[in-house]
């Protein structure tokens, strides 16, 4: 009879233990998802300056519409991954197709920029040099939300990989979280310009 | 009654709930006794053979005192255990734990989106008219039109709000729905929804464990193998019964201790904004809105007391049982002439008309502007956790006066802290030198250059403007990660170091940020009231009083202080030396005092107002210092006008 009684006791503790379990993972999950917004926030400052950079800079560069129809590409198919990766910051795949487009788009930024040295009158406009400047701005704000995503995320990983909470992930479905890295590509060859 | 008054009865409530709750276990306990009795009868008769299975239980017999004991103890034990749980982290979570579990996720303090903005500038407009650090927002994505507040202190409080409301109200009806919420936070009403949410949770356990029971059958291979008594089962079963009258008893316990609070905050909305049409139509909108202010999610239930409006919908939706007044009720008492029929709202197309207005709303900027100066210490206590509409009105104006780059700053978690550097950087280049080469070696490079960037801006910024940017920039900051907050305290701290001497707008600065701070990155528990006499506290009062006195009027300052003394205590009075009353002092005395009774606090805060105002002009620096002493003392005290 105490038996019942003990085993009863263990089966209610238990229960309780899982729930706190359970919620922990939960809170750590949603504080991840929220630190996804700030990305959100600041990538959208980051794709809307873009096309403005693009459009003063084809007054100067006639000859160069390829690489600036590449950024233009580039950031839009940026726009449409995050869209989707803000939608569902938990879904890996979703974070890891936004961290590609986002290298892609550094790359083309890369051979813009490379230009810049290749034409002096376009690093002499007010316009182009006030938008490289708050894209730079931009840059390290998106740098500096990432660090606290990942912050987070990395905390809810590895109260996912301790024990106990380890036995339950898998059946209470939380999957691990991606960090949020983004490689800036080496641009390999000079940029070859055309006159 | 005044907001001390409030706080105090708020309290009683708390009284209240725990003697309900300790009613309610009572009752939970015989009903989990009756369910086991019930419970092994009936596995009794349909198992036979496995005689006499209980605690030498034989079946006709109902009492038997050690099996009671037993259950006492277990239910006890689940019950208080959840509890426990809950509070804890409840307590280390804040108010942002609540927001979090009801599926809410922070408005990032940077949002452009027009109707984001909107709603993150009345919430910020609010605040500083109440001198209340600058909540978190948190948005719900709910199409029902709802919002609450939640928290223990003003530093972990935090406003949700549905994006239904966000949609569908218009800029007054949304006012005067934050106004409500920012009367429960006066009222110490989302303390005690946060405590009873706590409390209450190890009652709705007692269900969660029925549930678990009848269910643990089938996977767990260990009781069939032990092939343990089915009346587990059943046992489980009828827990859910008795667990379901737990939940039925935690809601009325709810409904006893909020409802009527509901028509306070409705009533103190219309004061704060002397505006009834917002708040009464925000009302009539939810009336005649198909969704209404419904949130689906599975955490409402456990949360409902805290809304707006009521929640839940199903048969919880009759008045009898709702947690809140009828919505008919409601707006009667704000609009008498209201004939209970509500026009169907066409959710489309008011969206459509607020986005326009939103967007209209930022390109033209207009405003009037009101200057009062309160002399009478008693008038300004009155609007403490009171702000009129003219406090409104004139954190709207001052705002407006704020640069825009500098509000762009302040709400961007990655420049929110050039800010703060830059508040901290003394006007005089000598000493601005040494900390900006301080500042260079511990801050992000990138972000010592924003400083610079912002720095003229700041620097040229009037001098009652400067504590209210350190307002504004909180709920940014509060989006940093926990290693991030720790490089910005320590470069806050080193900065303040930097010049060997702590000024009296650093420390201001430095309290009211990073100790608000602390509410979100440590632990938030409210704090207790350890003080119920004068007595104990007269030490305090007497640095509080002799620092306040000195920076007011200098050595001048006998007299102010030992008149405000004399509102505390009978005698002569004479100020402390300064070696004695240091702002490290200071800052001790205030941590003491906060853990007064309200009552007490209300004498502290007039005498303080006394020694500010009995020369009729408030200085910056008395301004500020007042301000630290609201803001330590958790009493939101609205921005005077200094000289």
């Amino acid at each position: 009879m105490t038996t019942v009684m003990v085993v009863l006791g263990v089966i209610v503790f238990l229960m309780l233990y899982v729930i706190f379990i359970y919620n922990r993972l939960v809170k750590l999950k949603n504080r991840f998802k929220n630190a996804f917004a700030q990305i959100d926030v600041q990538l959208r400052r980051r794709y809307d300056l873009i096309p403005n950079l693009i459009e003063t800079a084809k007054g100067y560069l006639k000859h160069e519409k390829e690489t600036l129809e590449n950024v233009i590409a580039a950031r839009n198919s940026a726009l449409g991954a995050m869209k989707r990766a803000s939608a569902s910051p938990d879904d890996v795949g979703a974070v890891k197709a936004l961290m590609g487009a986002e290298a892609a788009l550094g790359g083309a930024l890369l051979h813009f920029n490379a230009l810049n040295e290749a034409y002096p009158e376009l690093k002499a406009d007010k316009t182009i040099a006030q938008l490289s400047e708050e894209l730079a701005s931009t840059e390290n704000r998106v740098g500096f939300a990432r660090q606290a995503y990942n912050d987070e995320v990395m905390v809810y990983n590895t109260q996912r990989e301790t024990f106990p909470d380890t036995l339950f992930v898998g059946m209470m479905g939380f999957k691990e979280a991606a960090l949020f890295e983004v490689k800036r590509p080496e641009v390999k060859e000079r940029v070859n310009v055309s006159f | 009654m005044n907001f001390f008054g409030y706080q105090e009865k708020a309290r009683r409530n708390s009284a209240v709930l725990v003697a309900l709750f300790i009613l309610a276990i009572a009752l939970i306990t015989v009903a989990v006794y009756g369910a086991v009795v019930v419970g092994a009868m009936i596995g009794q008769l349909f198992f036979i053979d496995q005689q006499a299975g209980f605690y030498g239980f034989s079946s006709g017999q109902l009492w038997n005192v050690e099996l009671f004991l037993w259950i006492s103890a277990a239910t006890l034990l689940v019950i208080l255990g959840g509890s426990a749980y809950r509070i804890h982290t409840l307590s280390q979570g804040g108010g942002a734990a609540v927001a979090e579990m009801l599926g809410g996720s922070r408005l990032p303090a940077s949002v452009k989106e027009p109707l984001d903005r909107r709603l993150l500038n009345v919430v910020e407009e609010m605040a500083i008219a109440s001198g209340l650090p600058v909540p978190p927002v948190f948005m719900l994505e709910q199409s029902g039109i709802n919002a609450f507040a939640a928290g223990f202190t003003p530093s972990d409080t935090v406003i949700g709000v549905t994006r239904g409301a966000v949609e569908l109200l218009s800029r007054d009806e949304l006012q005067g729905v934050i106004a409500h919420e920012f009367s429960h936070i006066f009222n110490g009403d989302s303390a005690m929804k946060m405590r009873m949410m706590g409390l209450l949770y190890g009652i709705t356990l007692v269900s969660d464990t029925g549930i678990g029971l009848m269910t643990m059958k089938r996977t767990s291979r260990f009781s069939r193998d032990r092939g343990s008594h089915p009346g587990i089962i059943v046992i489980g079963f009828l827990l859910f019964i008795v667990g379901t009258v737990g939940l039925v008893i935690a809601d009325m316990i709810k409904r006893a201790v909020s409802r009527q609070r509901e028509y306070l905050a409705d009533a103190a909305a219309v004061q704060f904004t002397r505006n009834p049409t917002g708040i009464g139509n925000a009302l009539k909108v939810i009336g005649g809105y198909r969704q209404g202010s419904t949130v689906n999610h599975s955490a409402t239930g456990q949360a409902s007391h805290f809304f707006f409006g009521n929640a839940l919908k199903s048969w919880y939706h009759s008045d009898w049982w709702a947690t809140h007044p009828p919505l008919e009720e409601r707006i009667r008492r704000i609009d008498p002439g209201f004939k209970g029929r509500f026009d169907k709202v066409d959710s489309q197309a008011r969206s459509f008309a607020n986005q326009a207005q939103a967007a209209a709303d930022f390109m033209v900027s207009s405003g009037s502007q009101v200057a009062h100066l309160q002399v009478n210490p008693d008038a300004v206590l009155a609007m403490v956790g009171n702000p009129g509409p003219e406090s409104l009105q004139e954190a709207r104006a001052m705002l407006k006066k704020m640069p825009a780059r500098v509000r762009d700053f302040a709400h961007d978690p990655y420049t929110a802290r050039a800010a703060v550097y830059a508040l901290l950087l003394d006007p005089d280049t000598s000493q601005r030198k040494v900390q900006l080469s301080v500042l260079e070696k511990t801050a992000d490079p990138n972000v010592f250059r924003e400083t610079l960037d912002i720095l003229p801006d700041i620097g040229g910024l009037s001098s009652e403007l400067r504590l209210p940017l350190a307002e504004m920039v909180m709920p940014a900051l509060k989006e940093m990660s926990l290693p991030q907050y720790r490089t910005f305290k320590k470069s806050v701290g080193a900065l303040i170091k930097a010049d060997h001497q702590v000024s009296l707008f650093e420390f201001a600065l430095y309290r009211m940020v990073i100790r608000r701070l602390q509410g979100e990155f440590g632990r938030s528990a409210a704090v207790e009231v350890r003080y119920h006499r004068m007595k104990a506290l007269l030490p305090h009062c007497r640095v509080l009083l002799t620092v306040l006195a000195r920076t007011g009027h200098g050595e001048e300052g006998e007299k102010p202080f030992a008149e405000s003394m004399s509102l505390l205590a009978e005698g002569e009075h004479t100020m402390l030396a300064g070696r004695e009353s240091r702002l490290s002092h200071f800052d001790q005395a205030l941590t003491r005092l906060n853990m007064a009774a309200p009552a007490l606090k209300e004498r502290v805060l007039k005498a303080a107002l006394h020694c500010v105002l009995c020369n009729g002009v408030v200085f910056v620096k008395e301004g500020e210092l007042l301000r630290v002493i609201a803001d330590g003392l958790d009493c939101p005290l609205p921005p005077l006008t200094m000289a």
